[in-house]
């Protein structure tokens, strides 16, 4: 039996338009559903006879009837493989899911709310599933243990989180997975791939979600016999999030600041995370949105974290213009708490009076 | 920096000015005038140079009441020309007011070059700020400093942007001393980028723009969340009719289960049924096609030749009645024929028997006529005896003679005398013709003389005749007397022999008559008598002849008992045997009639019969009977074919036989066949079907509120995802303004702070004046933030407001407070002071005192327009040195 195990596509999923841009928000939530097209060719030219979809399959609120259908029509794309799965907490089995509003294909297999096990006799196994039904699952969850009398092979699929016992996602025990004698445990909603034991790994989404899910996104493939198990991982996402970091100085110009970004990135089709650092002019800071678009028209699509700070020096600004309306400005935030819309307040003071008096002189 | 001086003005067209020019000279310029000499004009003008008629602080460009009230009143164009000078630059402002062509341009003076470039643009008067950039101040600040027009001192503007423009200047002076930082530039260029950002309100900002997104997404995922709560009950809706939808399509499969069997079972019935048909069909079929010869026997002509041919024996029975009856006849008149035969007249025929009466009345005819022959004979007889007693005499002698001797018995007068008398007068008149044609015409004398001839031939003849000898009459009577007695020898010649001879011709003419008369009669009778006898004879020739026929004897009896009783008995048989021939030909036409009409039945009836002969009416009838009979039973058998042909159709019930008879074989269901007992199973899934349907309908419509829906609104989640990406972006947007709100208060904060600083100089530079001016009546003046004046009562030590004392004092005030602001405003480049009738409250005095005190502390050029010679008189009086000009 070939399997593919998989979880956390998050098909249908909005990206913020804020973070990404109106335009490239909406096509990173096509990316998503070309993605899954993507899985069903492979499933299709590898001769794959199950796809297990450990929860979040789709983000059922935000789904569409008629993408609901474009779905539902890559699924009956598949020549073999049936679509195994259980539902998560972005697609509980609540009423008026994505689920419910069509008729989904014989090839897709939902599993039934709560604990349930399904015996594959064709291909010899057993799935032993958790489906969610609401959108929180906080009570630890305790782990169902194997047939150890059955000669099939035994999966166990949850969507839960094995990572932290305060978890509002259905916490589990990591080792309580990997003893209760299944052959693998199918572990969905965190979105990284992990190998939580021999027997117990977290698929990960295969498309990387938002900034800060770096590394590597893909899928398990899992090949097994009666007497041996061959797992390896795929890599599959369309990009993946970077980090890295750019120094400014406060005489550079935005378009310089472009160039030295897009100059660090390495590839395009990743999604990256740029830190600025440095000093960014006295008299305005950096106009973020004319990189970020420079640097969209290069073809990247970067968040910018500008950690850049003015070039002057408060105090010694302070001390420069005692007695006057600059040093009076400077004086009045003494003694208050500088938090962002003080820090952010009295940047925008200085740089009125340092520009107005710039230019008058 | 140096002072601005206004060097002239050119009013090309200006309210009541036309190409008026003025000149000013440097320091204090006294413009008198009378009233309406256009000294508001001329102040208005300068204005409007500096800074055109625009409304100040407005957002929009519009204008103030100036620009129509200013407008030239001979209607040219509508414009000015400003030269003024700042050290050693000259500018020269020119201006058009006209709102078409408006326009400013500002050229240097001396060398004609465009410098308009060099002074910034308003964006919203779509010009650059000419008076801004000499002058130093706003328009709102030049009119409440620089320019003091009529009855305005007090006038001052509170508005705010005023004073904070005042104020940014003051303290930027008192503050920093440096006037180049402004603080209302600082606070601007926030408020502009708090502008940027905008606000909730405004909905073309980003902000607005942003929080009307988020309304319209909040709204949106109201709704999406309502109509998904919508959905979801008429999913739920759904999920029931489905529900029902199975449990009904459930029933309905069952009942179409049980009438499928039921329809099975009725199939076979059908099957078993329709085979009898099937097999009487054949019978049927097989009959039919033995009674084929029949199917095309016109049973109407088989009943009418049956008809005909019951006619024809009727007819048959009439002709053998009429043939009787004619050989009846044929006997009777042979017996009368043999009767006739008997008979004297045997040989006569009808014709002669016709002619019996006749012939007996022509032989009493011939016995009449001998009878009348006799008696004819004895006439003649009689009349030949008379005449032979009746002498005959000749009467025309006697008569000849008697003339004779009546001429002879009288005296001749004769006619030769006048014959005489005629030749002699013919010849008389003849000859004097002649003789006067030859006389008198001598041409015609040869004719005259033939004339005479005869006329003399004449004369001579009627000579003759009357005198010729004449004769004795008693001579030549007796001698013819004589010869009549010889004639005539009764004659008695005793008497007169002349009357005897007329007494005898007399006598003799009466004979001669009566003899004549009986020979006419005689003639006539012998004449009749040769007729009768004629006709006699005629009449027994045709009696001898008829007889001759009528009996062969000639010499019979005509009109004897017998022979008439047998021309009687013989008319009598021949009257007979003639109707008894008559009734046998009628007898013989009706016969032949009948035989005509049986041969035309014969005809009709050989057309009903296809093998008979029609003669043969046994046989005919028989095969008539026949092929009626085999009609009807065709007839019948088609009919009965049919019924059954379509009881078998029926049967099948749209199946073929073959199909039945298959579908039978193979057990397969049927449906569609009506089964009475299955009717109440039928009715139910009728009515299953129908609730059916009205639930499928239903299940439909819901399909497309769905798919409506579905097509119509988005998901709430992909609202709610956007909904947060917006409200991420209004919070970011809330925090620029905090920020900005928050550094704009700690500006305004130390503004606050700075005008408490800088309020004591300008009070004090107030206070000296106002002293000076009321020499010490007022000594102490508190200007507020607002520019509210009040004034230390020096009895009380009260601070009264400025608007409580008299108007002359209040108007000083504010006119002392504005020239001192404009001193404060424009303390380090100084611009022309422009007083309009400012003191006209004030009285000679403190005017005295305040042109003291403006001649003591201005720098720059004034320009004191008045309509009084009052100021001039002051001036001169004061030793102020001034140039005066005269509107």
């Amino acid at each position: 039996m070939r399997f593919l195990h998989t979880g956390d596509l998050h098909l249908g999923r909005v990206f913020s338009e804020a973070r990404y841009g109106r335009a490239f928000a909406q096509q990173r939530r096509r990316e998503l559903l070309d993605t899954f097209s993507r899985i069903i060719d492979y499933a299709n030219e590898h001769q794959v006879d199950l796809i297990l979809c450990c929860g979040d399959f789709l983000n059922s609120d935000q789904l569409c009837v008629e993408e609901l259908r474009n779905i539902n029509a890559m699924i009956e794309r598949l020549k073999r493989a049936v679509v195994f799965a259980i539902s998560g907490n972005h697609d509980p089995q609540i009423e008026n899911s994505a689920y419910q509003k069509i008729s989904w294909s014989r090839r897709l297999y939902l599993a039934p709310p709560g604990i349930s096990r399904m015996t594959l006799e064709p291909l010899g196994a057993s799935i032993t599933c958790h489906s969610w039904d609401k959108k929180e699952m906080t009570e630890p969850f305790s782990v169902p243990k194997a047939d150890a009398h059955s000669n099939l092979y035994q999966i166990l699929m949850l969507h839960a989180d094995a990572l932290s016992e305060e978890s509002r996602y259905l916490p589990v025990d990591k080792d309580a997975l990997s003893q209760a004698g299944f052959d693998y445990v199918a572990l969905g909603h965190i979105h990284s791939p992990m190998e939580l034991a021999p027997n117990v790994r977290y698929a990960g989404s295969p498309e990387p979600l938002d900034f800060g899910e770096e590394g590597s996104h893909g899928f398990w493939l899992v090949d097994t016999d009666e007497t041996n198990q061959q797992v390896q991982f795929v890599p599959f996402a369309r990009r993946n999030y970077r980090t890295l970091t750019v120094q400014t100085a406060a005489q550079d110009a935005e378009l310089a600041i472009a160039e030295r970004i897009a100059a660090k990135l390495p590839c395009q089709d990743d999604i990256y995370t740029v830190g600025l650092y440095g000093t960014h002019p006295s008299c305005a800071g950096w106009d973020l949105s004319r990189i970020r678009e420079e640097l969209l028209g290069k073809g990247y699509l970067c968040r910018l974290d500008d950690q850049t700070t003015p070039d002057y020096d408060l105090k010694q600004l302070g001390r420069e213009n005692q007695g006057n309306l600059i040093g009076d400005f400077i004086a009045s935030f003494q003694g208050e708490t500088m938090d962002a819309v003080h820090r952010r307040a009295l940047e925008y003071g200085l740089e009125a009076l340092i520009s107005q008096k710039g230019r008058e002189s | 920096m140096q002072p601005l001086q206004i060097i002239r003005l050119e009013l090309v067209g200006f309210g009541q000015f036309r190409g008026r020019s003025i000149t000013f000279g440097e320091g204090l310029n006294l413009i008198e005038g009378e009233n309406e000499a256009g000294k508001s004009t001329v102040q208005a003008f300068l204005t409007g140079m500096f800074y055109g008629f625009f409304q100040p602080e407005a957002k929009r460009r519009s204008y103030t009441f100036h620009q129509e009230k200013y407008k030239p009143w001979d209607g040219g164009s509508y414009r000015g020309v400003l030269v003024c000078r700042r050290g050693e630059r000259s500018y020269r402002i020119e201006r058009s007011f006209d709102r078409d062509s408006e326009s400013v341009r500002v050229y240097d003076a001396q060398t004609g070059e465009d410098c308009t470039q060099e002074f910034p643009y308003h964006p919203v008067t779509r010009q650059v700020q000419v008076g801004e950039t000499l002058l130093g101040m706003t328009k709102t600040a030049f009119l409440n400093t620089a320019s003091i027009a009529q009855l305005s001192c007090g006038s001052v503007s509170r508005e705010e942007s005023f004073s904070a423009q005042l104020n940014d200047r003051l303290l930027s002076m008192t503050g920093t001393g440096d006037a180049g930082l402004s603080l209302q530039a600082v606070l601007c260029q926030l408020e502009q980028k708090s502008e940027a950002i905008g606000t909730p309100k405004k909905s073309r900002t980003p902000y607005g723009q942003a929080c009307q997104r988020q309304k319209e997404l909040e709204s949106e995922w109201t709704l999406a969340c309502q109509k998904e709560a919508e959905e979801l009950q008429l999913r739920r809706q759904r999920t029931e009719l489905e529900q029902q939808l199975r449990q009904l399509q459930k029933e309905k499969t069952a009942l179409e289960a049980t009438i499928r069997e039921g329809c099975r079972r009725q199939l076979e019935e059908k099957y078993l049924k329709a085979q009898n048909i099937k097999q009487r069909i054949e019978r049927l079929e097989r009959e039919q096609e033995r009674l084929q010869v029949y199917s095309k026997v016109d049973l109407a002509a088989v009943d009418q030749a049956q008809k005909r041919l019951g006619a024809r024996m009727q007819i048959a029975r009439t002709a053998e009645k009429y043939r009787r009856a004619n050989e009846q006849l044929t006997q009777r008149c042979r017996e009368l024929e043999n009767l006739y035969a008997t008979l004297e007249v045997h040989s006569a025929d009808e014709q002669l028997l016709q002619q019996y009466d006749l012939m007996c009345e022509r032989s009493r005819q011939l016995a009449q006529q001998k009878e009348q022959i006799v008696q004819q004979k004895q006439q003649l007889a009689a009349l030949t005896e008379q005449c032979r007693s009746i002498g005959w005499v000749d009467a025309e002698k006697l008569e000849a003679d008697v003339q004779t001797m009546r001429r002879l018995s009288k005296p001749q007068t004769s006619s030769f005398q006048n014959a005489a008398w005629l030749a002699l007068g013919v010849g008389a008149v003849l000859l004097v013709a002649a003789v006067a044609t030859a006389v008198l015409v001598p041409s015609m004398r040869t004719a005259g003389a033939l004339t005479a001839v005869p006329a003399l031939a004449l004369l001579m003849l009627g000579g003759f005749l009357l005198f010729r000898p004449a004769q004795h009459p008693s001579r030549r009577a007796k001698v013819l007397l004589e010869q009549l007695m010889d004639d005539y020898p009764q004659l008695n010649t005793q008497s007169d022999p002349l009357a005897a001879m007329e007494e005898m011709l007399r006598k003799a003419q009466l004979d001669n008559d009566r003899l004549e008369q009986y020979s006419r009669q005689q003639r006539t009778l012998e004449q009749e008598l040769r007729d009768r006898i004629q006709t006699a004879q005629q009449l027994y020739q045709q009696l001898g002849q008829y007889l001759a026929a009528l009996t062969g004897n000639p010499q019979a009896d005509l009109c004897s008992k017998s022979l008439r009783e047998s021309v009687g008995q013989a008319k009598r048989i021949l009257a007979e045997l003639q109707r008894l021939r008559l009734q046998q030909t009628q007898m013989q036409q009706e016969e032949q009639n009948c035989a005509q009409q049986i041969e035309q039945i014969n005809a009709s009836i050989a057309q009903a019969l296809v093998t008979s002969d029609p003669q043969k009416e046994s046989i005919a009838a028989d095969e008539l009977e026949y092929r009626r009979q085999g009609k009807r039973r065709y007839d019948e058998v088609c009919i009965e074919l049919n019924l059954q042909k379509q009881l078998f159709d029926e049967t099948l019930g749209g199946y073929s036989y073959h199909e039945l008879e298959q579908t039978v074989r193979s057990h397969a269901p049927s449906d569609g066949q009506e089964v009475p007992e299955l009717s109440a199973a039928r009715e139910q899934l009728h009515e299953l079907e129908q609730q059916l349907e009205t639930l499928s309908k239903q299940a439909a419509n819901l399909d497309g509120l769905f798919q409506g829906r579905e097509e119509a609104q988005r998901p709430s989640g992909q609202v709610l995802a956007e909904l947060e990406s917006v409200k991420e972006l209004c919070e970011g947007y809330r925090f620029e303004l905090e920020a900005l709100g928050l550094a704009k208060e700690k500006l305004l904060h130390l503004s606050g702070q700075l005008h408490r600083d800088f309020a004591p100089q300008l009070n004090e530079r107030v206070s000296a004046a106002i002293e000076q001016i009321t020499e010490g009546r007022y000594t102490r003046v508190v200007i507020d933030q607002v520019l509210g004046v009040r004034v230390e009562d020096r009895q009380s030590g009260q601070l009264v407001e400025a608007a409580n004392l008299s108007s002359g004092t209040s108007d000083l005030l504010y006119l002392v407070m504005r020239i001192e602001l404009m001193r404060l405003l424009c303390s380090d480049c100084p611009i022309p002071l422009i007083l309009d009738d400012s003191f006209t409250q004030i009285d000679d005095r403190r005017a005295a005192q305040l042109l003291r005190y403006l001649q003591q502390t201005t720098d720059g050029q004034i320009l004191l327009f008045s309509c009084h010679r009052r100021e001039g008189k002051m001036l001169e009086q004061a030793g102020i040195h001034f140039d005066k000009i005269v509107l």
